[in-house]
């Protein structure tokens, strides 16, 4: 009975995380002040109405710059994702999406600043630095992987069979894309550029250092500026809030429904050779370039733009005392992110696929939700209900933690539910009526195709919440008692013009990020292989059943 | 029977057949070698164990497996160096193949649609063979919501209407029980006693040649097993 009990007891609590901040700005819009700027005349501010369509205009422009590189990347890549290489491929272009937004902020402005590479070779016109085009470009090209990636999934989770029967009836590449391929892409290219679109209108850090102060302001810079920089202006913070809920809301709440519904479907994926005449030397050399173009669109642009001396820098820095007490802090705020964010998406999942069919989709539209809020709306809801509790200026990690952990909840749910959510219930059975426990069956069969998801997960989530700032920005006073984190130290290096400072501590970063990828990868290894040899020994020694 | 022309042997050389002369196809461990000639009307069995290269061999036919040498002509045309999609055969694959995202008319005219048959002609093709394999009112119903047999039937009305050159069935009745691949048996023979095509299908199952089988074919493997050899009637 207590079993039963326990999960919706969980989904109650997830979703009254979730209405708390939105209790508070509720509160905050409906509750006057006395003050002559309520929310409500805030909301009818021509400014703010400026800024809300620019925050559109620039989220459609950046999805379709990285729609037109990410949708033909996508397919002509797909043919490597039906090899043994598909993990790696994957890994490559999802990568982009852990990245934090300072690196690749920094990265930009060492291929499109003023003394940018591509600047200086007359590539990029001088009159586009710190503007809106360069804003657009990098949100373009940082979002083309996802959709790459995307695509390449969905396009190569079609059977060969299938293909290979419409080429027999006569059909030739053209039309068997128009026909077949386009239908089944559909869904898969609706929601991952609904989700480009959202990261768009939602991304700060770049707009804020790439987009050279108004007019190239978006609602959530706004927001960060009503409440942090200049005077405190709460009912202004709460407008932008509520036009960015509605800017969000509707492409949201419609790309959820369409997301549930796709995950439920299931699609085969096995990875095999496409049949081809051609020869090993031709499909090698096709493999070869598509690798080189994950690897561009994946990762290279992020160290091209790390010059030697950033390295001198940066080496230099890890031996101080203050990188050390940076990195300590910015490690527990990443890993405390993680294990919070981990533990909700476990309870989640396990919530999901115990519940029956129809409470399912529930389940899983609450645990995607964040998806379309943003740190700021949340920190500025939690505030507005917590304040007695909360000072975002007295550095109060633990709410940074709670931000990064909730937003990062849909983003694991996305990449876990598709193998958590299909079990191998045949060969659980199998396994089972060969004498293998429960336990040890799933060691035997579920955790072997867990494994690699979760590592990728975690360590791509890891590095994003290392590199976060806009949620230990919005926390920081200044005067973190152990430190300060190291996002927020590159931004004060950015804004202090120290670039080769900057990018030097943002290398220890990438280097630190992806580096998790791989322990992380190991210490599941390692459990997937401790963990049935200790259930053995116990059973072994009778202290086990 | 009045669309008799225009559904079936229009178009088709009643001469010639399939033959494969020569064929080699290079698989890891070993070689197949082919030599058959299947003439229209002729339904010719492929018999051998699960991976001897049964299957191989009728994608190698259809341009979708690559040959070493030898030569594949259908109706006296040269075919092997032809791309798949040019050979105007038709394939009834083991799993169907059918295309979940398209509607169950969309499927029986996918392949007039590639060969740029207009609506209106699409239509009339396959009005009678809608009618006679019991799928009216099912056209424009997703493939969900059809039987195993309705399935089935889309995926040789599909084949049938593109008026193929030549049938390969991969092992066609495995999935359908025994009242039902009785119905699809006699199905496929009315529609190749008017017109006779040849063809050719793998099968597991020996009680189905008594019934369908004009001819089979045997494979013949070299004592380790690196040879395998399809030879013909």
């Amino acid at each position: 009975m207590q079993k039963r009990n326990e999960l919706p007891f969980f989904v109650q609590l997830w979703t009254a995380i979730l209405v708390i901040p939105f209790f508070g700005l509720l509160r905050e819009g409906l509750i006057s002040h006395g003050s002559d700027r309520s929310v409500w005349i805030a909301l009818q501010d021509p400014i703010i109405h400026s800024i809300a369509r620019f925050t559109l205009f620039q989220a459609f422009l950046s999805l379709l710059v990285a729609g037109a590189v990410g949708v033909p990347l996508g397919i002509w890549i797909s043919s490597a994702f039906r090899t043994r290489f598909r993990r790696g491929f994957e890994i490559l272009l999802a990568l982009p999406m852990g990245i934090p937004g300072l690196v690749t902020a920094s990265a930009a402005v060492a291929w499109m600043g003023r003394q940018g590479w591509l600047t200086r070779m007359g590539l990029w016109p001088e009159e586009w630095v710190y503007s809106l085009y360069t804003v657009i470009a990098v949100h373009g090209f940082w979002n083309a992987s996802w959709i790459a990636l995307k695509v390449a999934q969905k396009q190569s989770s079609i059977p060969l069979e299938r293909i290979e029967a419409a080429r027999v009836l006569g059909a030739n590449r053209y039309q068997r894309f128009l026909w077949l391929d386009l239908p089944e892409l559909g869904t898969e290219l609706f929601w991952a550029s609904l989700q480009v679109f959202q990261l768009c209108a939602t991304s700060f850090v770049i707009v804020l250092l790439l987009g050279g102060g108004p007019p190239v302001e978006t609602l959530e810079t706004a927001i960060y500026s009503k409440v942090r920089l200049a005077e405190l202006d709460f009912p202004g913070a709460v407008a932008c809030v509520f036009l960015q809920l509605g800017v969000l809301a509707i492409p949201g709440i419609a790309g959820l429904f369409y997301q549930w519904r796709a995950m439920l479907r299931k699609s085969s994926s096995e990875a095999q050779w496409v049949a081809s005449s051609r020869g090993i030397s031709v499909r090698t050399a096709r493999l070869g370039l598509q690798f080189v173009s994950a690897v561009f669109l994946g990762l290279l642009p992020w160290f091209l733009a790390f010059d030697r001396q950033a390295l001198v820098k940066a080496m230099a820095w890890v031996m101080s005392k203050e990188a050390a007490d940076s990195l300590a802090l910015s490690l527990q705020l990443a890993v405390g992110s993680l294990l919070l964010s981990g533990s909700l998406t476990a309870f989640l999942l396990r919530a999901a696929r115990r519940l029956p069919g129809r409470s399912q989709p529930w389940v899983i539209f609450i645990a995607l939700f964040p998806s379309w809020v943003s740190p700021f709306i949340l920190g500025l809801g939690f505030w507005l209900v917590a304040e007695r509790w909360m000072d975002p200026f007295a550095d109060h990690w633990q709410w940074v933690i709670l931000i990064q952990a909730i937003l990062g909840v849909p983003f694991l749910f996305r990449a876990l539910w598709p193998v958590v959510g299909s079990p191998q219930l045949r060969l659980m059975d199998s396994a089972q009526a060969l004498g293998a426990s429960k336990f040890r069956a799933f060691w035997a069969v579920e955790w072997p195709r867990w494994k690699g998801v979760v590592a990728t997960a975690g360590g791509v989530y890891f590095f994003g919440a290392l590199g976060d700032l806009a949620a230990v920005s919005f926390f920081s006073g200044g005067a973190f008692e152990t430190g300060v984190p190291l996002p927020v130290l590159v931004s004060r290096m950015i804004s202090h013009y120290q670039f080769d400072e900057a990018q030097g501590v943002l290398l220890v970063l990438v280097a630190l990020g992806l580096s998790s990828l791989g322990v992380l990868s190991g210490v599941l290894t390692f459990v997937g292989w401790v963990v049935p040899q200790g259930a053995d020994y116990l059973k072994r020694r009778g202290w086990r059943r | 029977m009045t669309n008799r022309q225009e559904v079936g042997t229009a178009g088709r050389d009643s001469q010639g057949g399939l033959e494969v002369r020569d064929l080699r196809i290079h698989r890891e461990g070993f070689e197949i070698r082919v030599n058959l000639h299947v003439r229209p009307g002729q339904r010719v069995a492929l018999l051998g164990r699960s991976g001897c290269g049964k299957t191989t061999l009728l994608r190698a036919i259809a341009g979708l497996e690559p040959v070493h040498s030898g030569q594949v002509c259908l109706v006296g045309d040269d075919v092997t160096h032809l791309p798949t999609e040019r050979r105007n055969l038709g394939v009834v694959f083991q799993d169907l193949a059918l295309f979940p995202s398209l509607t169950v008319e969309q499927n029986l005219d996918f392949g007039l649609r590639v060969r740029g048959v207009s609506r209106k002609e699409r239509e009339l093709r396959l009005a009678p063979w809608v009618e006679r394999f019991g799928l009216k009112g099912r056209e424009k119903a997703a493939l969900g919501y059809l039987s195993g047999g309705e399935r089935q039937r889309v995926a040789l009305i599909r084949t049938w209407v593109t008026k193929p050159r030549v049938l390969l069935l991969d092992e066609p009745f495995s999935a359908l029980d025994a009242v039902l691949r009785a119905d699809f048996q006699q199905l496929l023979m009315d529609l190749l006693a008017k017109d006779p095509v040849p063809v050719l299908w793998v099968t597991h199952d020996v009680s189905d040649l008594d019934r369908f089988a004009t001819d089979q074919v045997a494979v013949r493997e070299s004592s380790d097993g690196a040879i395998r050899e399809f030879l013909g009637p």
